[in-house]
């Protein structure tokens, strides 16, 4: 069965194409794609995201180059395999949170929702993930299992988005247990996989925020902010890379239940940003430090304490 | 079950000379004992383990001699070791209260495991008699966490 493509308020992509247009977008112009108060709604909106739009009465431009994400230009880059068995490609402009989005669909198996926006970004702890517009990739893919899959997943998908990132160039990435990508030192992308249980199984989303650009205003980072265009200029057009992404998170949550983590353990080693330093656990459920060693089998953290090796399934990692 | 039926098997019980009575029916089970226990211990899990955990020893209950409590109504239990947390961040509101009719399917908690966030659902519907896993705090593999009644 093909894939169903979605492009849901595609308003915003119609408005954007003009606007990148050198002549720009003139709404006292007489074919309009929308209504003329439609069409302002979103301007504005774009505005309000600091979208760079520059304005002279009713003619509108950007001063940067601005792309949202396109449905059908994804789905033509992706794999055949892709192409044949993903069910359904959800592109937004804006929704409260592409994990959410999936979580919320009765059968949401082989579904991907991307977002140019998120008003309500979720990161791991209740945190909030920063979604600028088009600044990012937030990305969530659904897959469901029978059974419940094996331990590892989190580190499993790190390692797949860090060697899909490498193999397009974007070399020197570090993964800090269990699910953050870190570029020299600062956070590039993190992975939030949520986990949905019931007799018919369990449903899987992961959820994958990737900055594309520096966000417009940091808050809220423990460790500093890092995007792609400071590891090499951006050559790709976003939905390449997207498509991409998509291709190897298929891959990887298909052949998860045979495999497990077992096939990224060396790789793990290779990205690993905590190996052989000095890290301060907390809530794990109690606190302490040691020296980070790598991850187990499962994917627990191994730290080396005074007391012994000490494996840690939960809690949050300093440096 | 239905509440007539264990009418009917606390009134059997009392015209009878037997202590304890246990009905299973389907997924659910009720147990009826004549000594009620003075002492509120832990409601014992009496219903039987969702279809889809896999085969484990059950745990033992934590062994003493005080009669069992009476406890009806249908156990969800974690199927997982994890910290179990009963909103979706620190700020939002809980899934579930006490009280509250809940459906199957509806999301009760999230039980946080290997970074993986879990959303436990109801398997079954019904009302929320009991809330028996503090928020935050870890809970095992098969530890009773809501009693649907």
């Amino acid at each position: 069965m093909p894939t169903a493509l979605h492009q849901h308020q595609p308003l915003y992509a119609q408005l954007l194409q003009r606007l990148n247009r050198p002549q720009g977008l003139n709404l006292a112009a007489k074919k309009l794609p929308d209504s003329h108060s439609a069409c302002k709604q979103v301007l504005s909106q774009l505005q309000a995201w600091q979208v760079p739009i520059a304005q002279q009465g009713q003619h509108y431009h950007l001063t940067q180059a601005c792309t949202g994400l396109a449905a059908l230009d994804i789905y033509q880059h992706l794999s055949p395999h892709s192409q044949q068995q993903l069910q359904n490609l959800h592109v937004f402009a804006d929704i409260d949170s592409s994990n959410a989005f999936l979580l919320r669909q009765a059968q949401p198996h082989a579904s991907v929702c991307v977002a140019d926006h998120q008003s309500q970004g979720r990161g791991q702890h209740g945190k909030t993930w920063q979604s600028d517009f088009a600044k990012g990739l937030y990305l969530s893919f659904a897959y469901h299992y029978p059974k419940p899959p094996p331990s590892g997943l989190a580190p499993a998908i790190a390692v797949i988005l860090v060697n899909t990132l490498a193999s397009q160039g974007y070399k020197g990435i570090e993964i800090k247990w269990p699910n953050d990508l870190l570029y020299q030192g600062r956070k590039l992308a993190g992975i939030l996989v949520e986990m949905r249980h019931n007799q018919q199984g369990s449903t899987v989303v992961v959820g994958v925020g990737l900055n594309w650009q520096l966000p417009t205003a940091i808050s809220d980072f423990d460790y500093g902010v890092s995007a792609l265009e400071q590891i090499r200029p951006q050559t790709e057009n976003n939905n390449t890379l997207c498509a991409q992404l998509i291709d190897a998170l298929f891959q990887g949550l298909q052949t998860f239940p045979e495999q497990g983590l077992s096939p990224y353990l060396d790789d793990w080693q290779q990205y690993d940003a905590l190996k052989d330093k000095n890290v301060s656990i907390s809530n794990a459920p109690d606190d302490f430090s040691g020296i980070a060693v790598g991850i187990d089998a499962q994917g627990a953290l191994q730290i080396q304490t005074p007391q012994g090796l000490r494996q840690i399934q939960q809690g949050s990692v300093r440096l | 079950m239905d509440i007539r039926k264990i009418k009917k098997l606390i009134e059997m019980l009392e015209s009878s000379g037997v202590a304890e009575i246990e009905i299973h029916e389907g997924d659910d089970s009720v147990r009826i004992s004549r000594y009620s226990s003075q002492a509120p211990a832990a409601p014992a899990p009496v219903a039987a383990a969702p279809v889809d955990t896999p085969a484990a020893p059950a745990p033992t209950p934590a062994a003493d001699s005080e009669p069992e409590q009476v406890v009806s109504g249908h156990a969800v239990k974690s199927p997982m070791v994890g910290t179990f947390y009963r909103s979706p961040s620190p700020t939002s509101p809980t899934f579930a209260e006490v009280g509250q009719t809940v459906n199957e399917g509806d999301t009760l908690c999230i039980i946080e495991a290997m970074k993986i966030l879990n959303q436990i659902t109801a398997d079954k519907s019904g009302k929320i008699s009991q809330i028996l896993a503090e928020n935050g705090t870890p809970v095992e593999y098969d530890q009773p966490l809501f009693i649907i009644e």
